[in-house]
């Protein structure tokens, strides 16, 4: 891997306002990065196409480029396969404007996920509802040459990279991609090289982060997940997109330039070990 | 204290429907609850005012008698203490409309908290912001009938039981009062006798659950280093003829909702009295 391919990222940055991390990011010389869409940074249903339009060029000023865009979906309650109509609805509205947000902010991929089902609802429904609900987000992506990124999580109707590969069979559609996390694979005990060789050439991001029985989403070396032996295997791939530090929520609000530069030189140990470039 | 003055809550429900929930505290023989407003069960911009006198009848029919409205908060990017205007006047708005709903169903009590700024920015403008969104949803609460209790939390600009009296008496309205965590006493580092005599009359309501540093919140009473059984015996030597609610907030128990209801009733019951409030 190189060191272009580590993204900054402002998951642990929300306890700041934005021109703090935007700061942050060019006191690391970090000049990509993937854009968390979450309070108080860029909540979806708070920010119009117009203030997204002025945190794309305070990110130009700063020579920063999103190179993803997520909006939050799991803190807030965004789902497209539930059963609950005005919710699923109104998940799939919240999804349409973050890809017009993310238009905005210049960022050539959204990622999104399934989200969850009710222990209750009928799980072969859960998967229609979500199909449809991806399929909806991706045909507008397709009018803004933007690609969608799905991201599986254990507790979600796309649960593992099984699952992303079925969904990316099932729809057949050039702008949706897979990716992978880290914690993904931790707690749905997946395989990372057979998850790698499940997505092949669809695999279009990581997410990086460490993971214990107790904590996720922890700065790279806290955990337990072999991240070096991810690197290598992503290396032995040719895995040539970006890896984003994912350190969702408030663990490292009150750290997080302390933790933004731990992760920056825990893949700085990988590169050096490995004698990249 | 007696066993009638602990309630039920839909906390860790919310992987399961609403009718769920509520057959499973008839099972566990719990009539009275606090009701937990968030997805899938009562996210306020989801609901009508006609979806809410529906729940309202789905709840009585099965006897319930709501006893607290607490909207959800702290997951979602809600704040009146924030320097951002949008993200504070939407969370008015938030506070406004669940307030609304409080009044459809009826209950005594809405628990509030007062959100909190950014790093970097001024406390006391923070105070400022929160005194006034206490003030605004406070008067109204006054016309309803409902009392707002104000709970601290020490992620909040009020962020402990010296800061909540200091609020009770700013605003200084008969519609306002406090309650206590004891999530919020243990990582605040507050002593629970003093928080209790502090608030004296003001103390309408106790969310009862434990924890562990650092970061284990919200657990099944007895399952942390809190001690409870302590707790109960000084809200004994002070009277308090107030509810108590196991408040299982989070992810931890979603996958066995019923059975952290169950084990917390048996904890919190082992340490009543026979006889009523």
């Amino acid at each position: 891997m190189r060191k272009e391919q580590l993204l900054g990222s402002n998951y642990h940055y929300t306890k700041h306002p934005l021109s703090y991390f935007i700061d942050s990011m060019k006191r690391m010389g970090i000049g990509h990065i993937e854009f968390y869409g979450a309070s108080p940074h860029m909540y979806v249903d708070d920010y119009t196409i117009g203030q997204a339009r002025s945190v794309k060029r305070m990110l130009d000023a700063a020579g920063i480029q999103v190179e993803c865009f997520t909006s939050e979906q799991c803190a807030y309650p965004i789902s497209c396969s539930i059963s609950e109509p005005v919710m699923r609805e109104r998940s799939l509205k919240y999804y349409e404007k973050a890809l017009e947000l993310s238009y905005a902010v210049g960022s050539p991929i959204m990622q999104m996920m399934a989200g969850l089902s009710l222990i209750e609802d009928d799980k072969k429904e859960a998967w229609k509802w979500a199909a449809e609900g991806i399929y909806r987000v991706c045909k507008k992506a397709e009018t803004l040459g933007m690609t969608i990124i799905l991201e599986a999580d254990p507790v979600c109707t796309v649960a593992n990279a099984f699952d992303i590969r079925r969904m990316l069979d099932e729809l057949q559609m050039p702008v949706l991609k897979g990716m992978l996390d880290f914690n993904q694979i931790y707690n749905g005990k997946e395989d990372f090289e057979e998850a790698v060789d499940v997505l092949k050439e669809d695999l279009y991001h990581v997410h990086m982060n460490d993971a214990a029985p107790d904590a996720f989403c922890l700065i790279p070396g806290h955990g337990e997940i072999p991240l070096m032996k991810y690197f290598e295997i992503l290396d032995k791939k040719g895995y040539s997109r970006f890896v984003s530090p994912e350190l969702w929520g408030t663990r490292y609000a009150m750290a997080a330039d302390e933790a933004m530069e731990e992760i920056i030189e825990y893949f700085g140990n990988y590169l050096k070990e490995h004698k990249a470039e | 204290m007696v066993k009638e003055q602990f309630l039920g809550g839909n906390y860790q429900y919310t992987k399961h429907c609403f009718s769920y929930f509520l057959e499973s505290m008839k099972r566990l023989g719990i009539s009275h609850i606090e009701l937990y407003g968030a997805a899938p069960h009562l996210y306020l911009y989801d609901y009508t005012i006609g979806r809410v006198y529906e729940l309202k009848r789905q709840i009585q029919d099965a006897g319930m008698t709501v006893e607290c409205f607490t909207p959800e908060q702290c997951n979602y990017p809600i704040s009146m203490a924030i320097e951002d205007e949008v993200v504070r006047e939407r969370s008015l708005q938030y506070y406004e409309k669940a307030l609304a709903a409080a009044a459809v169903l009826e209950v005594p009590y809405m628990q509030m908290i007062s959100g909190g700024g950014l790093i970097g920015s001024k406390e006391e403008e923070n105070w400022k912001r929160a005194a006034d969104g206490f003030y605004r949803i406070v008067k109204q609460a006054e016309k309803l009938g409902i009392t707002i209790l104000l709970e601290a939390d020490f992620t909040c600009t009020v962020k402990n039981t010296a800061d909540a009296c200091r609020m009770l008496k700013e605003i200084n309205s008969p519609a306002f009062s406090g309650l206590l965590d004891t999530n919020t006493i243990y990582f605040s580092g507050d002593d629970f006798e003093e928080s209790v005599k502090a608030l004296g009359e003001d103390l309408r309501h106790v969310h009862f659950i434990d924890g562990k540093k650092p970061d284990a919140y919200c657990t099944i009473p007895g399952t942390g280093t809190i001690p409870l059984k302590e707790y109960a015996g000084i809200l004994d030597k002070y009277g308090y003829k107030g509810r108590l609610t196991p408040e299982l907030w989070g992810w931890q128990y979603v996958d066995m909702a019923e059975e952290a209801m169950k084990d917390s009733f048996q904890f919190v019951w082992s340490l009543c009295k026979e006889g009523t409030v």
